[in-house]
């Protein structure tokens, strides 16, 4: 190993202040003598020169030709975009999906329908048509105590007062 | 330009539809036919009980306990007994006779049958013609006519 061999490998550590007291001397001493070696001491400065430059100097702004360019770009090498079908839940298909269930319900269990019917008070409005032939007639409607109705056909000669009719004779 | 391949919200609405209606339509028709089958062969039982209110002190028969219980507030009477209980098994227009003891005879026909109840013909010879909607269970008492010193009470009850 040459002289300037042993000295080229201390020399990125005197560059960078790396190095003792002696070596240090002696890498001076070495390179001041030395022409190949100056050189590429100064060649390790001219680089720390540009790294430096480079650090500090400001950087271009790219963004706004970015910006300006993305729609463009976006329409030009974009994909068409493949959609899924999926249904939406309307409220038209909303009412056929559930006359489809409605049917299916009413094919399957038509005793259902029924529970959905209006309750029917089972009094009420019994008796339908009446015709007595003249005579009067008297109707109880049923009570839930007395749930029966009835219909009561007086005799002729008699006209009752309702406010009395518990003494209507039978 | 844009291509899409989604199915347009009307023509889902009017998919569902096409299918939804026609099916209920069937199931409406099969349900409406089917109720006028039942209607046809269905039959009814009915209770008919010919019972006598007198003037004469006597006891309630206990077979006519509900009758009097009825019955007690609103007449004056003071015995109550039966005459006779029969029992129907009636299809739609089918007709149940009983004759009184006056010799009137009595006709029931069940003409339908609905949530609502079952919807019955009484013909009383001479008396009374009437259409009754009778719920399940749920008794009507009629008052017919004199005889002896008390009063002809025919009561019916359908159970279906």
């Amino acid at each position: 190993m040459t002289r300037c061999d042993r000295i080229g490998a201390w020399l990125d550590g005197y560059h960078d202040g790396e190095l003792g007291m002696l070596r240090r001397w002696q890498v001076g001493r070495h390179v001041a003598r030395c022409a190949g070696c100056r050189a590429e001491l100064e060649g390790l400065l001219q680089l720390g020169d540009w790294l430096r430059e480079s650090a500090t100097a400001p950087e271009p702004n790219l963004w706004p030709g970015v910006v300006a360019r993305l729609p463009s770009v976006a329409s030009a090498e974009r994909p068409a975009p493949v959609r899924r079908w999926r249904p939406r839940l309307t409220t038209p298909v909303l009412g056929g999906a559930f006359a489809v269930v409605a049917a299916g319900v009413l094919l399957v269990r038509p005793e259902l329908v029924s529970l959905v019917s209006p309750v029917v008070v089972p009094t009420a409005g019994v008796v339908r048509s009446l015709d007595t032939h003249g005579r009067p007639v008297l109707v109880l409607e049923g009570k839930k105590d007395a749930p029966a109705t009835v219909i009561w056909l007086m005799e002729p000669q008699h006209d009752p007062n309702p406010e009395e009719v518990s003494d209507v004779p039978i | 330009m844009f291509r899409s391949r989604t199915v347009p919200p009307v023509r889902l609405a009017v998919g569902a539809i096409l299918l939804g209606l026609p099916l209920l339509a069937a199931a409406a028709a099969f349900l409406i036919g089917g109720t006028a089958a039942a209607q046809a062969v269905r039959r009814v039982g009915l209770s008919l009980m010919v019972s006598h209110a007198s003037q004469r002190p006597g006891p309630v028969d206990p077979a006519a306990e509900w009758l009097d219980r009825s019955l007690r507030n609103e007449f004056r009477y003071q015995s109550l007994h039966v005459i006779e209980v029969r029992h129907f098994n009636l299809g739609m227009q089918e007709i149940g006779v009983v004759v009184l003891p006056t010799g009137k005879h009595v006709n029931i026909r069940p003409l339908q049958l609905g949530d609502s109840g079952l919807l019955l013909a009484v013909d009383i010879e001479g008396t009374l013609q009437t259409d009754l909607r009778v719920a399940n269970r749920s008794p009507v008492v009629i008052g017919v006519e004199r005889y002896q010193d008390g009063k002809l009470i025919l009561s019916l009850e359908p159970d279906y």
